[in-house]
């Protein structure tokens, strides 16, 4: 018997090995190719240098879109997902097949699909600008927002629902006062790190059109303006520093 | 034929738990009266909880009828809040609404009474207001009703949860296990308490409970369960100790069991 299952263990550890050796191949994995490339990415360093101060008053305005993109598609997240995700609560609507099946169907769909994805269905669809990259970041973020918020309230303490349910409260004045208040601090949590994240990714939507400073930093990059390309980062990088801060302190308060 | 002063009327419940063929309600049969001042005793699983439980609803019987207060108790949403409304449940953990303050903790008992919209706002009159902290009063907590319910001791939270019980202004208080959490002397001031609301008020109280003791000295009327069927029916100073065996009797639960699994096996 023992032997048997060592001689499973051994023949898992040689499968992991070959499996990540075959990928690597797969994946043209080559150490040296990385070590010659090394030199290029300094030459590209180098060509950066310095950057390109000039151009900072040309990026508060879509430094502060890229942001306004990341604060909306968040905001209209949060209005539909709050929404979803009291029918994909098994504590809420379980017995209810249809409005679960539903509200869970959907949220698993939009969450599944990546903002990228979403970006470049939304530009096909309204064109180019910021407005498919609140979309994109909306449609996501709704999934994402709608599964976190629905086992917030799965993890209920059921007691205070029962204490108002046993008062003939109606189903609405339920939810504000026995689950709401349970749920806030963890949804704010949330809607506070979908935030941030959202930021992030409103660069990375750029890069497909949907405005901002990602679209800045792509046009840098094809005309071969290093030295502006570096200043977008480093104004992206402040950026994404002080949504953190600002959302990190907001956290604290919270909780 | 139904007694016009009855609060709470039983006629012959029975009710199991899905996937389990044991009643936990055998054909209960029972009436308490308005202003009666009752305790349920029994041990763990004899039938207490979903006795109370019943009578709000939260547990759909099987079999019989359940009168309150003269209209029959049905499932359907609009019954269902008609019935509550007039009976009020106080909890064993106090189910309080930690976040909230105890004066919002006391206005949400009278939710089912306030328009909607103002429900939902948490728009109460200056009236419902006063009302709400006099209540708090009444139970010795005028001081915290500002605090957090979670800064609360045990016997705090239960107090809270009277006060939020009054507030719904009930014809029937149900309490279900209220001092199982709390030490000796907290039980005794919280039954008290409930024994107080029972005569100054006038509303029947209906409270399940562990402590033989408390029931004795608090208790007017006592209807012990064991699986499930009302067994003894008695005025607390009649309560004898054969009283007492035939609800905690430890063989009688068992050949109880044995005799049910018989009966699947058949």
């Amino acid at each position: 018997m023992e032997k048997k299952s060592t001689l499973s263990k051994i023949l898992i550890f040689i499968s992991v090995i070959a499996f990540g050796v075959w990928s690597a191949y797969d994946l043209e994995l080559s150490p040296m190719k990385f070590i010659a490339g090394i030199p290029d990415i300094f030459n590209l360093i180098y060509r950066s240098l310095p950057p390109d101060l000039s151009i900072l008053s040309r990026l508060v305005t879509p430094a502060l879109r890229t942001l306004e993109v990341a604060i909306w598609g968040t905001f209209i997240a949060v209005v539909f997902s709050t929404i979803l995700s009291f029918g994909a609560a098994k504590n809420l609507f379980g017995s209810n097949k249809i409005i679960y099946g539903l509200t869970r169907g959907i949220l698993n769909t939009l969450r599944s699909i990546p903002d990228l994805i979403w970006a470049l269905v939304f530009v096909a669809a309204v064109g180019l600008g910021t407005f498919p990259g609140v979309l994109a970041l909306a449609v996501y973020s709704c999934g994402e927002l709608g599964k976190l918020y629905a086992e917030s309230i799965e993890n209920i303490d059921p007691g205070p629902r029962e204490a108002l349910e046993s008062t003939g409260a109606g189903s609405f004045r339920v939810i504000r006062w026995a689950i709401l208040p349970q749920i806030l601090p963890e949804a704010i949590t949330y809607t506070l790190y979908r935030l941030e994240s959202n930021v992030r990714h409103a660069f990375i939507l750029g890069l497909v059109g949907a405005g901002g400073l990602g679209h800045e930093l792509i046009v840098s990059m094809r005309l071969f303006r290093y030295d502006e390309a570096l200043t977008i980062i480093l104004v992206i990088i402040i950026t994404v520093s002080l949504t953190d801060f600002v959302s990190g302190k907001l956290r604290q308060k919270v909780i | 034929m139904m007694n016009s002063n009855a609060a709470i009327h039983f006629f012959d419940v029975s009710h199991s738990y899905k996937g389990n063929s044991q009643k936990v309600l055998n054909q209960v049969h029972l009436e308490i009266e308005k202003g009666e001042f009752c305790t349920i005793l029994g041990r763990s699983g004899a039938g207490k909880s979903t006795f109370l439980r019943s009578m709000t609803g939260f547990v759909q019987v099987e079999e019989g009828s359940i009168f309150i207060n003269g209209d029959e108790l049905r499932y359907y949403s609009s019954s269902l809040r008609k019935i509550r409304k007039n009976v009020a449940m106080i909890f064993q953990h106090y189910n309080l609404v930690n976040r909230l303050t105890n004066l919002q903790n006391v206005l949400c008992g009278m939710l089912q009474n306030i328009p909607s919209q103002r429900g939902i706002l948490g728009w109460y009159t200056e009236k419902e207001k006063k009302q709400a902290l006099e209540l708090l009063d009444r139970v010795g907590l005028a001081d915290f009703a500002h605090k957090r319910a979670d800064q609360l001791s045990g016997g705090q939270k239960q107090r809270v949860g009277i006060a939020r019980a009054l507030a719904q202004d009930p014809k029937i208080i149900l309490a279900d296990e209220p001092v199982a959490s709390l030490d000796p002397v907290t039980s005794g001031e919280i039954m008290e308490l409930l024994k107080q609301i029972n005569k100054e008020e006038n509303i029947t109280v209906v409270i399940s409970l562990h402590q033989i003791e408390l029931a004795k000295q608090y208790g007017e009327r006592m209807i012990g369960f064991a699986g499930g069927k009302v067994v003894i029916d008695t005025t607390a100073g009649f309560l004898t100790d054969g009283d007492l065996a035939e609800i905690y009797d430890v063989t009688k639960e068992k050949e109880n069991t044995n005799h049910s699994i018989e009966k699947q096996i058949i």
